[in-house]
């Protein structure tokens, strides 16, 4: 068989994932942060651990700022949901994933505006189309930054602007593949980036 | 660890406790993980345990790396 549905979750995965999960399983087994004994205390370090890489990854300062979630769509809800009010308005594109359009028009209904910018037929979209949708109570950007169905990348270092994204597929791509890390220059607010949700599927797509 | 007593650090979550952890380390600064004293505190879990003499400068590296502490208690 030929696996060809990379774009809904990567196979093989790595080895270390299940050499982790295994490990785990035989020699940790207790649960972090709930008690004092070694094994619960090395359940804990192995999540820190894992805090610690994923900033690496993304340039993050600090660690503890950090908010795991079960997948992509909860951390999306999590982010849209905790940042936008009525009033407030959100940029997004036409190429969105249901995990991204379909809490925001939840919001526009409550009250939040919404402008979705629309890409060119190969999928590729203008930065400067995102500019000029930008408004006096724009509070947000909210872009996937690779599709997974077509494939195209955003430009969003050239943006000068700061942007909620959701990095399931690049994130993964970039460790799978990897890359040293995601380029210092991203204009990453850590408080408005959908970090965990990028972390919690590091996929090869 | 030293016969001048010891300084306990209550922290807000284990992740915390792991990472004043290593920020001691690296400023030199010995300490053990040891369970929360219950007289300090009724949460389960582990703290972080450094002599009494080196409080001031534990704590120093832990505000300058952006800790958030709970508590300080010499026991």
């Amino acid at each position: 068989m030929i696996y060809f549905d990379n774009a809904a979750t990567s196979w093989p995965k790595p080895p270390g994932v299940a050499e982790a999960m295994v490990h785990f399983l035989k020699e940790v087994g207790a649960n972090p942060g709930r008690a004092a004994h070694r094994r619960a205390v090395d359940a804990g370090r192995i999540v820190y651990e894992a805090r610690e890489a994923v900033c690496e990854l993304f340039h993050a300062p600090n660690p503890l700022r950090l908010v795991w979630c079960k997948n992509v769509t909860e951390a999306l809800n999590l982010a849209l949901r905790g940042l936008l009010r009525p009033g407030d308005h959100v940029v997004t594109s036409s190429m969105e994933h249901n995990s991204m359009m379909r809490p925001m028009r939840a919001l526009e209904q409550d009250g939040a505006e919404l402008t979705v910018v629309g890409c060119s037929p190969h999928g590729v979209l203008d930065p400067a189309d995102v500019r000029a949708a930008i408004r006096p109570n724009t509070k947000l950007v909210a872009l996937n930054h690779a599709s997974n169905v077509v494939g195209t990348l955003l430009r969003w270092r050239r943006s000068g602007f700061d942007w909620t994204t959701s990095m399931a597929s690049c994130a993964g791509w970039a460790c799978t593949a990897r890359r040293p890390r995601i380029r210092r220059s991203a204009p990453f607010p850590m408080a408005q980036c959908v970090l965990a949700s990028a972390v919690s599927t590091p996929r090869t797509k | 660890m030293t016969a001048g007593g010891y300084t306990v650090f209550l922290v807000y979550s284990t992740s915390y406790v792991l990472r004043a952890e290593k920020l001691l380390r690296k400023a030199r600064i010995g300490s053990k993980l040891i369970p929360v004293p219950r007289h300090l505190s009724s949460n389960y879990g582990v703290c972080i345990r450094i002599a009494q003499t080196d409080r001031d400068a534990a704590q120093q590296a832990l505000q300058e790396a952006g800790m958030e502490i709970e508590g300080v208690h010499d026991i």
